[in-house]
């Protein structure tokens, strides 16, 4: 299971980080959403949040390969100088509530099964990351439509701290991912730390 | 019990923001495109014809290419250019000449006065529309050239304020017996002018201000300074192509108008915008 998290916590990485170059994405989005249901897929099981992650990370997956093959286009540019459409600021809304969805149920997951495993810290710290995540999720949510009658560059502080508290919301269910992989990958009441299946074993030896 | 409250609390802020934003974004959309309202005087000889401003939502597609107008067959138009970018539209100006490879031979006419133009639009639609009102002063040409007016243009100075002044100096005695403009009675108080005068050493007369009739020695100039006061919100968006006609008589009888241009071109701030699209929105209900 170890490998599991691994995986998740590599898919979100991926997702996160876009480096494009001359609009051509390196690490498109469409690798880090298929790690992440690939991780996810193996703890779908264990209980119903990690069911809804992997949801919300299969319709992510879609509209990432809509994306890359340039019939959606969601996001903008805060520094572009152009102001967003109606249509971007609606598919930027959707992508980020359904990520929102996702983070939920993951860090939700984590926690129930910290609780499981009596890893009382660990499962504070994914209820912790989860209301930060929510908060900044919402506050961007929330602010998104007024892009409609502002100007960017006058919200452009307030949207640049969002944009921030939700990066570091991500990062910070990145680190709780590899940190559920230490402290969760075993059977209820082993204590954690074990591997399933013996999957990934080489590669978890060797990290 | 309580997180579900905040998460519906939170959605429900989230809902409100989307729907009031969205409202406020489609109150403040043009319901339709159109031209700004224009009063223009013209003099239909080879120069600058005047500008049509054209208002449109952002996201309209479809702009104005061209227009003709009957009885001025030598009009023509560069291509459309964006005149300002707001918030929320986009105004162009399409800028008018008269060709004078297209001039004809004529007498001189009867003033030509025009409320439609018949205008084609970049999806290859052609629509007559109202533009406001357009006098075109149609003199002889080619010109008659034998004739030496009794004054020569001095100096001229235009501002962003919309205000602006031109001088002219005698070369012969003349008398000023008036200025007229076909729009200072609808203007009225939203524009000002006044005749200041110089005498042979280019010192000013007192009083500063001059009154009509105005005799004028060789050497001796004078100078119009306007100034448009435009409050209302569909005059501030409206074009104003004043020709102030300063009229002068020489001994002789002789009489000349010597024109000073007097333009409003518009250049509206986002609220005034919004003031415009609740009036067009008014007009509409």
């Amino acid at each position: 299971m170890k490998i599991a998290f691994s995986r998740i916590a590599w898919g979100l990485a991926l997702a996160l980080i876009d480096i494009t170059i001359n609009g051509f994405d390196l690490l498109p989005d469409v690798v880090g959403y298929g790690l992440l249901m690939a991780g996810l897929a193996k703890l779908v099981s264990r209980n119903r949040m990690y069911k809804l992650a992997w949801n919300a990370a299969a319709v992510q997956l879609i509209l990432s390969v809509l994306a890359l093959l340039g019939l959606t286009r969601s996001g903008f540019s805060l520094t572009g100088g152009i102001e967003p459409s109606l249509n971007a600021l609606a598919l930027t809304a959707a992508g980020l509530a359904i990520e929102l969805a996702m983070l939920y149920g993951l860090c939700e997951g984590i926690r129930l099964d910290a609780l499981e495993r009596n890893k009382e810290r660990l499962a504070r710290s994914a209820r912790n990351r989860r209301h930060f995540a929510f908060a900044s999720g919402a506050g961007m949510l929330f602010q998104l439509p007024f892009q409609l009658n502002q100007s960017l560059q006058e919200m452009l502080p307030f949207v640049i701290v969002l944009a921030l508290c939700v990066l570091f919301a991500w990062l910070s269910i990145v680190a709780l991912a590899r940190q559920a992989g230490r402290e969760i990958a075993g059977n209820p009441g082993s204590g954690g730390g074990g591997l399933d299946d013996g999957e990934g074993s080489v590669i978890d030896v060797r990290m | 019990m309580r997180a579900r409250a905040v998460y519906l609390i939170a959605a429900a802020l989230i809902v409100a923001s989307w729907l009031a934003n969205y409202g406020y974004y489609r109150y403040y959309r043009l319901p339709e495109p159109g031209f700004l309202r224009h009063y223009i005087e013209t003099t239909y000889t080879p120069s600058v014809a005047f500008d049509l401003l054209y208002v449109a939502n952002k996201d309209d597609k479809r702009k104005p290419i061209s227009a003709t107008a009957e009885g001025l067959e030598a009009l023509r138009f560069y291509p459309v250019q964006v005149h300002q970018e707001l918030r929320r539209q986009t105004i162009y100006a399409l800028r008018g000449y008269f060709d004078e490879n297209r001039m004809q031979e004529r007498q001189e006419g009867e003033p030509l006065r025009l409320n439609a133009l018949k205008v084609q639009y970049s999806d290859g639609s052609v629509r007559e529309e109202n533009v406001g009102e357009i006098i075109a002063y149609r003199p002889a040409w080619p010109p008659d050239k034998t004739k030496e007016p009794p004054v020569r243009f001095s100096s001229g100075r235009g501002s962003s304020d919309n205000s602006g002044s031109a001088a002219v100096t005698a070369v012969r005695p003349a008398t000023l017996s008036g200025v007229s403009s076909a729009w200072l009675e609808k203007l009225g108080g939203a524009f000002r002018y006044e005749i200041k005068a110089n005498d042979t050493h280019g010192m000013p007369q007192q009083p500063s201000s001059a009154t009509v009739p105005l005799e004028m020695d060789t050497g001796q100039m004078l100078s119009l300074d306007y100034r448009f006061q435009l409050k209302e919100a569909a005059d501030v968006l409206s074009v104003y192509n004043v020709q102030l006609r300063e009229h002068f008589t020489e001994p002789d009888g002789n009489q000349y108008d010597y024109i000073v241009f007097a333009n409003y071109t518009p250049y509206p701030t986002d609220a005034q915008m919004r003031a415009y699209v609740r009036e067009m929105r008014g007009r509409e209900e």
